[in-house]
Parts: C-alpha cells; structure tokens; sequence
C-alpha cells in the first residue's frame, strides 16, 4: 500500500513540476521562431496520435468492433477458414433462404460490402 | 469533453481496480494528477511488476510532452513566476488543443473552462468506475469507446487541419508513427514517438493560419 501511495504521490510531483517549469521560468517571453513552429505543429501530431491510440490501441489488440464495426471483414475469418465455411458450393444450387443453414457469410452485412465468400 | 473524459475514466476506475488498487486511491489519483495516459502508464507498468521507478519513468515519459506545451502556454498566463506554475496545471491534452486559436496563441480562459469541465468528469467517471467495476461489454453497448476517438478525429478535422492545411503532412505521419509504433510498444511511448513528427515543422518557416482564420477575406475580383 504504501508504495501504491508513493506512486501517486510521485506522479503529481512529476505532473506538477512538467507543468509549472516552462511558465515559471520563461515568464511572458515567447519561444524562438523554431520552438514556436514545432509548438504550432504539436496539436496536429498530438490529435492524430491520440486517436490512433485509441483506435487501434496497444499491440493493435483495442480496435473496438463499435469504432471499426467492419474490421476486419468477418469474411476474411470464413475465407480463412476454408471451404466449408463457404455459403454454398460453386455447382450445386443455392439453397432456399428457409432451408439454408446459418454460415458467417451470409448471415454478415460486411460480407457482402467485401465481395468475399462468394462462389 | 466532459462526457468523454467521464467514459474513458470509469474505464481507468475498472482497470486500476482490477489490478488490485484500492478504489479510493484511484479516486484520489484522478483528483491529484488528472493525467489520463500517465494514470494507465502506472497502473500497466507497476502491475507488471515493474516496480515504484518503472511505474514512475513510464508516467514521466508519457508527459514530457506537457513540457513544451506548458512553455508554449506561458505567455498567456497571468501573474508571477509562482502563479504562472499554478495556471499552468491548467495544460492537459484536450484544453490545450481546444484552446488554440487561428493564428497560433492560447485562449487561457477557453484553457481554464476546459480543464474545470474534465477534471470533475474525470475523478467522478474514475469513482464510479471504481467502485462499480462495468464490464468493457457495457462500454461498448453504450457506445463510450467512441466518444473520445470521435471528439480527437472531429477536433483534427474539423478544426485543427481546417486553419492549418500545411500541417496535414505532419498528421498524416503522427499517425503512421504512432500506428507503427503501437504495434510493439505500449501507448505511452507511441504516443511521444507519434508527436515526434512535429519536427517535421523545422523543415520550413512558421505555419502561417489558412485562410477563414484571422486573415482578412479577399476582395472579389
């Protein structure tokens, strides 16, 4: 417990003093033309990374299926599984919708956007 | 904003429970550090088995990014040596981007409203997430996992980019950086690699605000 404390404690030393140097010690000056266009250019690479971040997430295990609800295409998990996944065999006739068995292609929207899994 | 900062807090509540922090001094971290990223850094980092330095080198890493933001605030605070520390706590990720203007100064009361808006969302979210555990299935039902990429790629679009076209290379590459980067790398430093690419800025003079900033319209011809 306590060294959870300590961290806390550590954090908001760490937090404070990042936050405090730069307006404490530079005062009303204003940084150099070349700090001042790395400082305009921050927010653009901030943003972007941020919402990468929070897309993909660590080791591109975090993408959320409400953020990206496509991907990846469930019918690439049925095309990889191979042939018996598939909606239906290329020579014989499709079955009827009632009779059909439900398959991961055919019963996914994204199959059809991706126009995989067809025979 | 403040909605967002709610969602992604209860989720950090969960986690730092999970991972066998009492749920009042996660609460009390939100409230003393308020510092999103750094806060998962610790908790991912000290888990681990990392230890006390290595939770708090990770925390470090992740915001030395507030270093030149807070430098570049400066100017537009008010006061002394002593209370420009103090309105500097006011530099978090979305006040700061929020608080741009067009030509390239800091809004400080648009800074101010901002971070009074997250913080409370923040150490209430980390509360209820905290002492309710939600599942991350709930998350996604209520849709809060969209809440702050949506808020990141509207404020990059619709805002940042817009008045300032000639950045859109450096966003581009912030974020193939980052992509990459988190690809082995945990979020923290993905993030500080991925805003690395505004070095990219030194490359050609300062950016000057496109026009619908505070550039006087054209006259027709």
């Amino acid at each position: 417990m306590t060294v959870l404390i300590l961290a806390v404690a550590g954090l908001a030393v760490i937090n404070f003093v990042f936050k405090a140097i730069g307006p404490a010690l530079l005062g009303g000056r204003t940084l150099p033309p070349r700090g001042q266009s790395i400082v305009t250019a921050l927010p653009p690479a901030l943003l972007a990374a941020l919402l990468l971040a929070d897309l993909v997430g660590e080791h591109w295990s975090g993408t959320a299926p409400t953020v990206l609800p496509d991907w990846p295409p469930p019918s690439a998990y049925a095309c990889a599984a191979g042939p018996t996944l598939r909606a239906s065999p290329s020579r014989s006739p499709p079955p009827s919708p009632s009779a059909r068995s439900p398959d991961v292609c055919s019963n996914r929207r994204s199959s059809a956007s991706w126009g995989l899994c067809r025979p | 904003m403040g909605v967002g900062s709610f969602a992604l807090a209860v989720t950090f509540g969960a986690f730092a429970v999970l991972h066998g922090w009492p749920a009042w001094l996660a609460i009390l971290m939100s409230a003393v550090t308020f510092s999103g990223s750094a806060q998962f850094a610790l908790v991912t980092a000290m888990a681990g088995g990392g230890g006390l330095l290595s939770g708090l080198g990770s925390a470090a890493l992740i915001n030395a990014r507030f270093l030149p933001m807070a430098a570049a605030t400066g100017p537009y605070l008010h006061g002394g040596p002593w209370r420009r520390a103090a309105e500097g706590q006011a530099v978090v990720d979305g006040s700061w981007v929020v608080a741009q203007t067009p030509d390239g100064a800091i809004d400080r009361a648009k800074l101010f409203g901002a971070t009074l808006i997250q913080l409370p969302a923040w150490t209430a979210g980390t509360a209820v997430g905290a002492l309710l555990v939600p599942s991350t299935a709930a998350s996604y039902t209520l849709g809060l996992d969209v809440v702050f990429p949506g808020f990141f790629a509207l404020l990059l679009l619709l805002d940042t980019l817009r008045s300032r076209p000639a950045l859109i290379p450096v966003a581009v590459a912030a974020a193939a950086i980052s992509a990459t980067a988190l690809r082995v790398l945990p979020a923290g430093p993905s993030l500080l690699l991925g805003s690395l690419a505004a070095l990219l800025a030194l490359r050609r003079p300062p950016d000057t605000p496109a026009a619908g900033g505070d550039q006087p319209p054209e006259e027709p011809t």
